[in-house]
């Protein structure tokens, strides 16, 4: 492999400047050190849309170097349109191999789904975030939530709970399950679904969370515990999969995501695709990418 | 998706309905008529990209096929990989070359009012006839009616810089050479940040927004409802320090519009320690000749410092949480991007919600039982 | 000026540092084997132009070049900390620990100190080795290490300034020959 250049088409190698990843960097780390914390950043525009995943991509790309081989899944799926587009940008931007195979990618970044695969240490897994804050449900002040977070008032975000299992009989939260991380901090973990949760507890792989548009950082380190909030009579319960496998592969132990048929009825598929074909025994293809 | 970018190509260059004859012009003059002719959306994009740079702006447009969101996205993407290197002095808007500089509060001020070019008080006909319009030939014409006067205008004095000499307008809250913070550089902290960082965050809001956040305060949803001390627009030098000799130098000229709103509503004047009632200031500017937003920035300055105030424009986290184009645009679109396993999620629990629901009554009676 | 200097940054250094400092801090107490990590490096990676960084006299002298382009106050306002083992003892009460509603600002601090090593080497007692246990996130169970140069009476200090989280600090120790660990302000330090 040629050495990599420092300058290629006018951008530094990520396409970043170094004001912009240092501020990254050192939010990152701050996060680390404070889990579940939302680190305020600086956060300047990439060509990547707000609200299409720009906090992610300012983490890979600071974050990324030529020795990285990297994933990019949305909703589970590696082709996806954004998915592709984000691949296409870290691509062309670094020269980097990118994977679809969870299990050899150094840095994954992923919208609304962790990879099934076990992660190991060493792996990053950078979650898109829209919302970084639990407590905006109910609270529009980021003032107010910041002070609610700092003396771990957490009073309204229960009685919420409390209030959806009187009305409903459950706790009617799908995706953005609040957690309290190292009994401290209440997280929001983006639209993952609940499924995904206990996949992020005591993992020994980092998880970073980039809300770009809000401008927050935050992280769950390896080996942290998160807890689903919920009650004893009512816990946290993942999503009811009885019954249901995936029509591909057959896997029950995977997040299946709907489709609509004709007939209005569902049809179940495995949301991770990389995670599917491999279990069909399909090879998951690397693509070297050249810098532009 | 690339045949998507291709499509958009397809019909910037040959048009949804145009016939196959018709050649497209070429898109360096489309670029300079961009510039030339749309001034207007050129300093729109400007302002709200934050990036004083014309023809960047003009390409921006052209790219964005008339979308001025979009441009102001491209044209602040591209700031945000261009390295700063230094911060110019504080412009002096003394120094202006004036355009057109007028002034509400008073029928005349020091110096003198100049209309200049406006299109406040023209008839808003549609004129059919640039169709056939031939530059030239109308150039000559305007050239010969505006006469040949080029003495320069007299000195014109800031009129809220003389407001406050005389203490009617409150002074400047904190030190004159503190530093600014820039919020490309710092994050913004709530629930008060500084004023230069308040400014910053206004001066790249988008248009829309802001004129009508500015109209509701002016309605009655607000308490701010200002008179204009002073407008002015024109070319202003940009001076930095040189590097190596110190001294300071001229790097060119950008075109810029200021705006002072002085404040008297009822609930708005105060009196301070030693000079009895003050008025108080709002302040805005933007890039090119940009009035609409300007006022509308020097109406928002003034809503969201005063910590009292109860309309959506006084609310210093709605305001600045939400005037941003680039991110309310963004995020706004993002809901076409694919949600199913969040809607997957949503129908779980409605699932589990109705189950619990259709039970019957001896089940929920064992449920409750064990509860206890 | 300065800034232009700080243009120059060679992207893949910084980037290799900051991953070394992050897998570090990810798992605190386990050492890392010497890479590029240093403190011009350091500051580079983790300061971008503006941050507030203060230097000891005896860690400034340690160090080849000084990056340009941050500011250079005193401990108390300072993002970023740079001082050595045997001085860190002293100065830890000076050390921002950030506030309840940002947390964020207590300060990172790199900490010279000579040697670190996963076990303890036979002439412990007599040079003034300490050893540590490492508990709390991102270990698995109980990391141990031992390091040389380090003032004996710093992990009570550290202890103190770190009682109350969010508020701390958090520490990068970096021996001569490169290695380094990370002890974020929620690790837990035991003798």
């Amino acid at each position: 492999m040629n050495a990599p250049m420092a300058q290629s088409g006018g951008h530094p190698y990520a396409y970043l400047d170094e004001f912009m990843k240092a501020s990254v960097r050192v939010a990152v780390l701050k996060a680390i050190c404070i889990p579940g914390y939302q680190v305020p950043y600086v956060s300047e525009e990439v060509p990547i849309a707000r609200g299409y995943g720009s906090g992610g991509l300012q983490i890979t790309l600071s974050l990324i170097g030529p020795d990285d081989i990297f994933k990019i899944i949305d909703e589970g799926d590696d082709e996806t349109v954004n998915a592709v587009n984000l691949r296409r940008m870290v691509g062309e931007v670094t020269g980097n191999t990118a994977t679809y195979d969870a299990t050899r990618a150094t840095l994954i970044q992923s919208r609304h789904k962790v990879p099934e695969a076990p992660l190991s240490e060493g792996q990053i897994v950078v979650l898109q975030s829209a919302f970084p804050d639990a407590l905006r449900f109910f609270e529009r002040s980021e003032a107010v939530s910041r002070r609610m977070h700092a003396e771990k008032d957490y009073g309204k975000l229960w009685l919420r709970l409390y209030e959806s299992v009187i009305d409903h009989g459950e706790i009617m939260i799908g995706g953005r399950y609040p957690v309290m991380v190292e009994d401290r901090y209440v997280l929001d973990p983006t639209h993952v679904p609940r499924w995904d949760l206990p996949l992020m507890d005591n993992s020994p792989a980092l998880f970073l969370f980039g809300a770009g548009r809000e401008k927050r950082i935050y992280a769950v380190p390896p080996y942290t515990k998160i807890e689903p909030l919920g009650f004893e009579d009512h816990p946290f319960r993942v999503e009811n999969q009885t019954g249901k496998t995936c029509r591909l592969c057959g896997s029950g132990e995977s997040y299946l995501a709907p489709i609509l048929t004709a007939s209005g009825a569902y049809d179940w598929f495995c949301s991770d695709t990389s995670f599917c074909r491999a279990r069909r025994g399909e090879h998951l293809e690397d693509t070297q990418w050249q810098r532009q | 998706m690339l045949a998507a970018e291709a499509m958009l190509d397809f019909i910037r260059l040959s048009g949804l309905n145009t016939p196959e004859e018709d050649a497209a012009p070429i898109t360096q003059e489309v670029i300079t008529s961009v510039l030339r002719c749309q001034r207007m959306a050129v300093g729109r994009v400007m302002s709200e990209a934050g990036l004083y740079a014309p023809r960047l702006a003009a390409v921006a447009l052209v790219q964005a096929e008339g979308d001025a969101i979009e441009a102001s996205f491209i044209l602040r993407s591209f700031r945000a990989s261009v390295p700063r290197i230094d911060a110019a002095r504080p412009v002096d808007s003394a120094d202006m070359r004036v355009l057109r500089r007028i002034s509400s509060a008073f029928k005349d001020v020091p110096g003198g009012q100049y209309l200049g070019p406006t299109r406040d008080y023209t008839l808003r006909f549609l004129r059919e006839a640039l169709e056939h319009e031939i530059p030239g030939a109308r150039l000559a014409e305007v050239i010969a009616e505006l006469g040949g006067d080029d003495a320069p205008l007299p000195p014109l004095p800031r009129v809220v810089a003389l407001l406050r000499e005389i203490g009617v307008v409150r002074g400047l809250e904190g030190p004159a050479d503190a530093e600014p913070v820039d919020i490309t550089m710092q994050p913004l902290r709530f629930p008060k940040p500084p004023r230069s960082a308040r400014l910053q965050a206004l001066a790249r809001g988008e248009t829309g927004m802001m004129n009508g956040l500015a109209y509701s305060s002016l309605r009655g949803y607000g308490h701010v409802h200002p008179t204009l001390g002073e407008m002015r627009v024109g070319h202003v030098p940009l001076k930095v320090q040189h590097p190596q000799w110190g001294i300071e130098v001229d790097i060119g000229e950008v075109l810029l519009t200021e705006c002072d709103a002085i404040v008297s509503g009822v609930g708005m004047i105060s009196a301070v320690e030693g000079s009895g009632i003050q008025l108080d200031l709002g302040f805005g500017a933007a890039f090119g000749q940009q009035e609409a937003r300007s006022i509308a920035m020097a109406i928002l300055d003034a809503c969201i410092s005063n910590p009292d105030g109860e309309g959506p424009a006084d609310d210093i986290e709605f305001v600045l949480y939400h005037i941003d184009g680039v991110e309310s645009s963004g995020f706004v679109e993002h809901l076409k991007q694919p949600h199913y396993m969040l809607f997957a999620s949503v129908m779980d629990r409605i699932t589990a919600a109705n189950e619990g629901r259709n039970a019957k009554p001896a089940e929920i009676a064992q449920s409750e039982e064990v509860a206890q | 000026m300065s800034l232009v200097s700080h243009l120059k940054a060679d992207p893949f250094q910084t980037q290799q540092t900051a991953r070394e400092v992050i897998a570090a801090m990810s798992y605190p107490g386990r050492i890392l084997a010497p890479g590029l990590l240093t403190p011009a490096l350091f500051v580079r990676s983790f300061g971008p132009v503006g941050t507030r960084i203060s230097m000891t006299t005896q860690a400034r002298a340690m160090i080849d070049e000084v990056p340009l382009g941050q500011r250079h106050t005193s401990i108390p306002e300072a993002g970023l900390v740079v001082a050595t083992g045997s001085e860190i003892g002293a100065l830890s009460d000076e050390i921002p620990r950030g506030s309840l509603s940002h947390p964020e600002e207590g300060a990172l601090v790199l900490i010279l100190v000579d040697v670190l090593d996963a076990g303890l080497p036979p002439d412990a007692a007599q040079n003034g080795t300490l050893r540590f246990s490492v508990t709390g996130p991102g270990v698995n169970g109980a990391r141990g290490f031992t390091v040389r140069g380090l003032t004996d009476n710093w992990a009570a200090r550290r202890a103190q300034a770190n009682a109350e989280f969010p508020m701390g600090y958090d520490c990068v120790l970096l021996a001569r020959d490169g290695a380094a660990i990370g002890l974020p302000r929620l690790a837990r330090l035991e003798q």
